[in-house]
């Protein structure tokens, strides 16, 4: 269900990205499919998240133009609570 | 510049940290009369080969936690096509001492791999490790950590 949730509102944010190239390195805060907001920061995006939303999912990303993609030279495992 | 400097083993620098939920969390909590786990006490590797920092999945079951994305993560298993992970929003405190912290953010995310079998439950990466100053001493097996 939370998989669910965030990948509807990754592909939501995904698709007002081309509108909001002037934003990168803002955060924004994606509630039921909908931005919410843009934040300059990561915690006040999670506040107004919280705020909204209050204990149900909401999504929050930093705008970036170019793909954005974590490296580890360590072996992990992806082993997660309900791993995407 | 508060810091410390600590020796390290073959499992390399090694620091304990506080993990908790995020202040805005923690506030969601109370607001919804619901209880607010307590920080948790980890071991953590400070590791420059992270680009940000891990936690295992058995420290944020404990705090509760729901994901807020899903980050993409390349690593020496995944070949070039990147696998991905959830992203949780934690607070994070490093202490110096019993009574101060060196590094504290009462939002931070975090992502979630699985870290088991490795000796520690988070590694400390360069998100954070970019807000510092990290000293590697190799003659003397020890490191320095400054915020």
């Amino acid at each position: 269900m939370r998989v669910d949730d965030l990948e509807k509102d990754e592909a939501a944010l995904a698709q007002e990205l081309p509108k909001l190239v002037a934003e990168a390195g803002k955060y924004a805060l994606v509630f039921e499919q909908k931005i919410v907001g843009l934040f300059a920061t990561y915690e006040e995006a999670l506040t107004k998240g919280y705020e909204v939303a209050g204990m149900k999912p909401f999504l929050v990303e930093q705008i970036s133009q170019i793909p954005q993609v974590q490296q580890f030279t360590r072996i992990v495992g992806f082993e997660c609570l309900t791993s995407p | 510049m508060p810091h410390f400097t600590l020796t390290y083993g073959p499992v390399g620098p090694l620091i304990h940290a506080y993990i908790g939920v995020s202040t805005p969390r923690q506030n969601a909590l109370v607001k919804a009369n619901l209880s607010v786990p307590a920080p948790i006490v980890v071991k953590a590797l400070v590791d420059t080969g992270a680009s940000h920092t891990v936690v295992d999945p058995t420290v944020l079951k404990t705090l509760m936690l729901t994901p807020k994305r899903i980050a993409k993560t390349i690593t020496p298993t995944t070949g070039d096509k990147p696998h991905k992970c959830y992203t949780y929003d934690v607070s994070f405190h490093i202490p110096l001492g019993t009574a101060t912290s060196l590094f504290s953010k009462l939002a931070w995310e975090v992502s979630c791999l699985d870290l088991k079998h490795q000796g520690f439950e988070v590694l400390l990466g360069r998100d954070i490790l970019a807000e510092g100053i990290l000293v590697y001493d190799g003659k003397f097996a020890s490191f320095s950590l400054a915020f």
